[in-house]
């Protein structure tokens, strides 16, 4: 058992927590980088008093649930992982024990946070809430192990299940358009679940500009942190030119042109934030404000996505770029620095990254 | 003629192929090698996929300083293709033609050759290996290219696709257009009568007549 468990525990854990240290770095950062202990215990304090609005905390462990249960199952359906399907060979108990185990590894966050509710609401002698956190929580980790063990003995289709996905399959599909149509594809809970956190993010600094009133760096902000929690795709995006788009290094296709792909393909992704950006704000501010602020998430993906054309650049180096970058332009955007001139610096630093390497290509 | 000149892959700090200075003349050339010999990665290489130290040129034509001008003559078919799986076989060879220049018809007449006509309206992500193949050599054979690299052209194909495939390198062969090609298992080269042989061993390329 010990085997098939460390082979598990590499296969699943440490492949999910690998594949979205992005997104574990962004909620940390926003979760205790503007939340501080005190303000937690604030505020599951204010929870345990009124445990109704557990329910907010109960949709978002469901979007994590729902986030791990996608990786598995994207996890099984690759034709490498095909081995998966031999725990059926497993006694069921073990087997239900085992899947229990590992999907209790992969709810470590929110069996954490949920212990921390726990703790908070019985000092505060709110029993309830204390029966409803642990509950809340034993049922999702009860459901998902019951839906990954069944899944994981399945046998599984790895072809493209066409029918089921039509509607995408209609838009068009010119190169800038692939990724999108991958992530549609192949990743829409990573594509649902980065863009959720985006437009929270976003949204949330509109909210806080409009209440404000005046402070218009704090839209910049907003979009400062939503190309941060979008960089994921910039991961995602350079391994899917290594797999699918390999082929494409073979043509002829200039630099220039290239490099003008790649961008539209983030202005394609970047559309759900653009519309909200524009929607909201289009008849109070002007529309050049809008529109340099616009440039720096844009901009900021195309620096990220060139990075990985620099040799020795893995995933880890990969996310502490994008912690500092993010973390050094909120202080110069709190500075008061024109946001333009960022813009045209990463720009620059793209273009000039992407010249010097984009035909070289990576291993 | 394609030409390597000092050349070195590596991954990470592992040294996979060395090859001081080697031509491969006009002709069909035959890479033999054992699974992990460094075959694939030799291909990729040559075909611009993947970075290498040293140089690679097409007669003048460097691949790192003229990259558009060398892939419009060196054309690749991989060893185990991988495709966009929405996208359907006619997406890919329009695409493919189009920026490969290849002249009007020719798409259709590849197609037709290697019977990827009759699926080539599906999505690639419901294709079988040997359809992922068929439609992978076709668009390797598009455009008017000197160089056309095959790796493994043959695996995972029937019979009849075998001889096909054969068939197209011996005529195109004809016309001027030079093939490298890799196997690891014994073929029959009277199929396609490969004029230089090479077996890649040692982390070298080794000319076996």
């Amino acid at each position: 058992m010990k085997a098939v468990r460390k082979v598990l525990v590499r296969a699943l854990v440490k492949e999910f927590y690998k594949a979205n240290t992005g997104f574990f770095l962004v909620v940390l950062g926003l979760g205790f980088g503007f939340l501080k202990t005190a303000q937690h215990v604030d505020l599951t304090s204010f929870l345990a008093v009124k445990p109704f609005y557990y329910l907010v905390v109960l949709v978002l462990w469901l979007l994590y649930t729902a986030k791990t249960l996608s990786f598995v199952f994207m996890v099984k359906r690759l034709p490498n992982n095909s081995w998966l399907s031999y725990l059926v060979l497993l006694n069921p108990l073990k087997r239900l024990l085992l899947v229990l185990h590992i999907q209790a590894l992969l709810f470590l966050p929110i069996l954490g946070y949920g212990f921390f509710m726990t703790a908070i609401a019985i000092q505060l002698n709110q029993w309830t809430s204390a029966v409803l956190v642990i509950a809340g929580n034993l049922i999702l980790l009860f459901g998902a192990t019951n839906m990954v063990e069944s899944k994981l003995i399945s046998p599984v289709d790895t072809k493209l299940q066409i029918g089921f996905k039509n509607f995408t399959n209609r838009l068009p599909k010119p190169f800038p358009m692939l990724f999108v149509h991958h992530l549609l594809n192949r990743q829409s809970i990573l594509l649902l679940g980065t863009k959720t956190a985006s437009l929270i993010v976003l949204v949330g600094s509109i909210w806080i500009f409009e209440m404000e009133g005046t402070d218009l760096r704090l839209l910049n902000l907003g979009l400062l942190l939503s190309a941060a929690v979008n960089a994921a795709f910039c991961f995602h995006y350079h391994q899917y030119q290594q797999s699918e788009l390999l082929i494409y290094r073979n043509l002829p296709i200039a630099n220039n042109l290239q490099f003008v792909w790649y961008g539209l393909s983030y202005l394609i992704l970047m559309l759900p934030e653009l519309m909200v950006f524009f929607g909201n704000l289009g008849l109070d501010i002007s529309t050049l404000f809008l529109l340099k602020s616009a440039l720096l998430p844009l901009t900021l993906l195309l620096f990220y996505h060139c990075l990985f054309y620099l040799k020795g650049i893995d995933m880890e180096n990969f996310i502490k770029v994008v912690f500092f970058a993010t973390a050094i332009l909120f202080f110069v955007i709190l500075g008061r620095i024109e946001v333009i001139f960022i813009s045209g610096l990463f720009l620059l630093l793209s273009y000039f990254i992407f010249q010097k390497r984009g035909q070289e290509s990576t291993d | 003629m394609l030409s390597l000149h000092n050349f070195q892959k590596s991954f990470v700090k592992q040294l996979i192929l060395e090859i001081p200075k080697l031509t491969f003349e006009r002709g069909i050339h035959w890479i033999k090698g054992r699974n992990g010999s460094g075959k694939s990665t030799l291909f990729n290489c040559l075909a611009g996929l993947s970075p290498y130290q040293g140089e690679i040129s097409l007669g003048e034509i460097d691949l790192r300083k003229s990259p558009q001008v060398y892939k419009l003559k060196v054309n690749y078919s991989q060893s185990e293709p991988l495709f966009p799986e929405f996208l359907s076989g006619n997406d890919l060879i329009k695409f493919f033609a189009k920026l490969k220049k290849a002249p009007t018809g020719q798409a259709e007449l590849l197609t037709q050759q290697l019977s990827v006509d009759v699926y080539a309206d599906q999505a690639c992500g419901t294709y079988s290996s040997g359809m992922t193949k068929k439609l992978s050599i076709v668009m390797a054979f598009l455009g008017e290219p000197e160089w056309i690299i095959l790796d493994e052209p043959l695996i995972t194909l029937d019979v009849e696709a075998q001889q096909l495939v054969s068939k197209m390198i011996v005529e195109s062969q004809a016309k001027g257009v030079s093939f490298l090609f890799s196997t690891h298992q014994d073929f029959d080269n009277s199929l396609i009568k490969a004029s230089h042989t090479y077996k890649v061993e040692n982390r070298s390329l080794i000319p076996e007549s």
